[in-house]
């Protein structure tokens, strides 16, 4: 029979619950306004951004995913990326998750051109500061350009819903090894 | 020490277990390895996944979706993929990503792997409410700019396993 033992519950068949494994926490948000040549160097998509709850403890991680949409404007070479930047409470700084480059999806030539394109992660305070209990972590999604030719969250023939997407989950630290 | 309360299991890290974590928060996917030609608009793809009935009204889903793609004719080509589903009463859009979304217009050869991704919380798009008398069931198609693409190839040298999937993920109100 299962039993409750000091550190969590046993199963018969040899394997153990030691803590509530789950999914934290999960925010999205959505953006759907077209907007104009981001740049090299990274502009924020819209007031596309999530606030996490309160950290849970220090080996908890966050699972990322953003997404965009992108049309070069006068069919020229061009380049596009989305990427991912954290604020965080425990020392008010803020840092790139993860930010692919200008031109990490380019083509150069000058036929028309759209991208669908992806930035997604795990945020495990490497490169961010940390995670720390208590904290709070807010999550935007920034958009890179390279020939000064772009227009994100562009109109598609067919397009029903969102343009824009960031979605994040916190993670128990027991999930990841 | 692991402790019960009224609430639920206490473990030593402090995180509490609050209810049952079974079948009504499934994970579940669906893949395909057949070439489906799009030569018109949504076109399925052959990728369902039926959930469970949802545990209360407040769960949302996490929807990824991801499919290879090669146009037929090397000519211009765009796609988009396209989420949808039913409520037992009725189906509806998720979201549409377009008919070309990402796209080439040039007349070289093109291959694409494009992915799309939602949270349903039962009001983007078209989506229905979420209700526990409807389970939901899931739908991957396509939009093609030209008519001429392959969509879940199987054209592509050292490729193994599938050529697309379709992952749905309900996730306890709580979690929001």
């Amino acid at each position: 029979m299962a039993t409750l033992q000091s550190t969590g519950i046993s199963f018969p068949d040899g394997s153990a619950l030691t803590g509530a494994e789950h999914v934290v926490s999960c925010r999205y948000a959505y953006y759907n306004s077209t907007q104009g040549d981001p740049g090299n160097s990274g502009t924020w998509i819209g007031n596309l951004e999530v606030t996490m709850p309160a950290t849970k403890s220090n080996n908890s991680r966050y699972l990322i995913f953003g997404e965009s949409n992108t049309d070069d404007n006068n069919q020229s070479t061009c380049g596009a990326a989305v990427c991912t930047w954290v604020w965080s409470s425990q020392n008010n700084n803020s840092y790139w998750v993860h930010r692919p480059g200008a031109h990490s999806h380019y083509y150069n030539d000058g036929n028309d051109k759209y991208f669908v394109l992806h930035d997604m992660m795990i945020d495990d305070g490497n490169i961010t500061g940390g995670i720390t209990a208590g904290e709070t972590r807010k999550y935007r999604l920034y958009s890179q350009s390279h020939n000064g030719n772009m227009t994100f969250q562009a109109n598609v023939g067919g397009q029903e819903g969102v343009r824009a997407k960031l979605i994040v989950l916190e993670l128990d630290g027991s999930l990841i090894t | 020490m692991a402790t019960m309360s009224g609430t639920g299991l206490t473990f030593p890290d402090s995180s509490v277990l609050s209810g049952i974590i079974g079948t009504n928060y499934i994970a579940k996917w669906a893949t395909a390895t057949q070439v489906t030609h799009g030569s018109s608009q949504d076109a399925y793809l052959n990728l369902e996944v039926v959930m469970p009935a949802p545990k209360t009204n407040n769960s949302k889903y996490l929807v990824m979706a991801e499919v290879h793609c090669d146009d037929t004719n090397s000519g211009g080509g765009g796609v988009g993929l396209s989420i949808w589903v039913d409520n037992t009463a009725s189906s509806y859009w998720v979201n549409q990503q377009g008919t070309h979304a990402d796209y080439y217009s040039g007349g070289a050869d093109h291959y694409w792997t494009i992915q799309s991704m939602i949270m349903d919380d039962g009001n983007v798009a078209q989506s229905p409410a979420i209700n526990t008398s409807q389970r939901r069931k899931y739908r991957l198609y396509g939009d093609n700019h030209n008519g001429n693409m392959y969509f879940c190839t199987t054209n592509v040298g050292g490729r193994i396993g599938w050529t697309g999937y379709l992952f749905v993920c309900e996730l306890d109100g709580g979690l929001f």
